[in-house]
């Protein structure tokens, strides 16, 4: 078995979250990050991470207590220019086992954020809970 | 891309540290791996995107788990250091629980020394699975 190289070029990694609780509504409710770790960008206007160059992203949420039975997902939002696209993850709190760990994404954009995308039920995101992490690649 | 895994499962509890003993890489990469204590020294000059998932065997299966990466000193690194937990609580169907991370991440551009991955919260003489890996991708900066 052959790997690949250890060393990709790239600007850098990055990492944003939360500092607030957040509760969201069921659906199209926009995932809020605070701070953006270690790296030159910023956070959106909206709450999401700006992009300079083109990245991928992953990003989680943790849900603190939902309601039993709920269901719901999320998806990287305001992709869609210059040929990124979002990725989401759906999870059932019921059926806890067959959940995803998170929504994958490429792209290029600024202020790129995470958004619920289907639900039950409304549900809370705690501290630190709503997760983006990253490189930004090398153009 | 190098890829970080344990040759065998090991038994492990609350407080301990999974001991990764194989390194698999194409070339050398700058990180090193300690074969026998599963930690890994990180070079000051890279940036690192580090992603352990999990495979346990609880050995109470109404407990819960949380992995989380420490520095050489033993302290969690903060997730305002880019040091995210994999955490998993269980409740029952009838009982709301908060839902689970099953990925522990260390982001940075500015890599403490070492690091290891320690079972903060994890039922006595579970097993960690051979499934339980490390990617990582070593950044130029």
């Amino acid at each position: 078995m052959s790997y690949i190289p250890p060393t990709v070029t790239a600007e850098a990694v990055f990492s944003a979250y939360n500092t607030t609780t957040q509760s969201a509504s069921v659906t199209d409710q926009i995932l809020t990050c605070q701070v953006f770790n270690d790296c030159s960008q910023s956070i959106g206007a909206t709450g999401g991470v700006n992009l300079p160059t083109k990245a991928m992203l992953h990003g989680q949420i943790r849900t603190d207590s939902p309601p039993d039975q709920v269901l719901y997902s999320i998806k990287f939002d305001n992709m869609a220019q210059n040929g990124g696209f979002g990725g989401q993850f759906a999870c059932n709190s019921t059926v806890r086992t067959d959940q995803d760990d998170g929504a994958y994404g490429i792209g290029i954009d600024t202020d790129v954020f995470m958004r619920t995308h289907r639900g039950t039920k409304t549900w809370k995101s705690d501290v630190n809970e709503t997760r983006i992490m990253g490189f930004l690649l090398n153009q | 891309m190098i890829e970080i895994t344990l040759s065998a499962s090991q038994t492990l509890s609350a407080g301990g540290i999974v001991a990764f003993d194989t390194l698999s890489c194409e070339t050398t990469p700058a990180l090193s791996l300690n074969t026998s204590t599963g930690e890994i020294t990180l070079a000051s000059d890279k940036s690192y995107y580090i992603e352990a998932s999990i495979d346990v065997t609880r050995s109470s299966t109404t407990s819960s788990f949380e992995f989380a990466w420490i520095d050489s000193s033993g302290t969690v690194i903060p997730i305002s250091d880019g040091g995210f937990d994999a955490n998993w609580v269980f409740h029952t169907i009838s009982s709301a629980g908060p839902t689970s991370t099953n990925v522990a991440n260390y982001v940075t551009n500015s890599p403490t020394s070492a690091i290891r991955l320690k079972a903060i919260t994890l039922s006595a003489s579970s097993t960690i699975l051979q499934g339980t890996r490390v990617f990582i991708i070593e950044v130029d900066q």
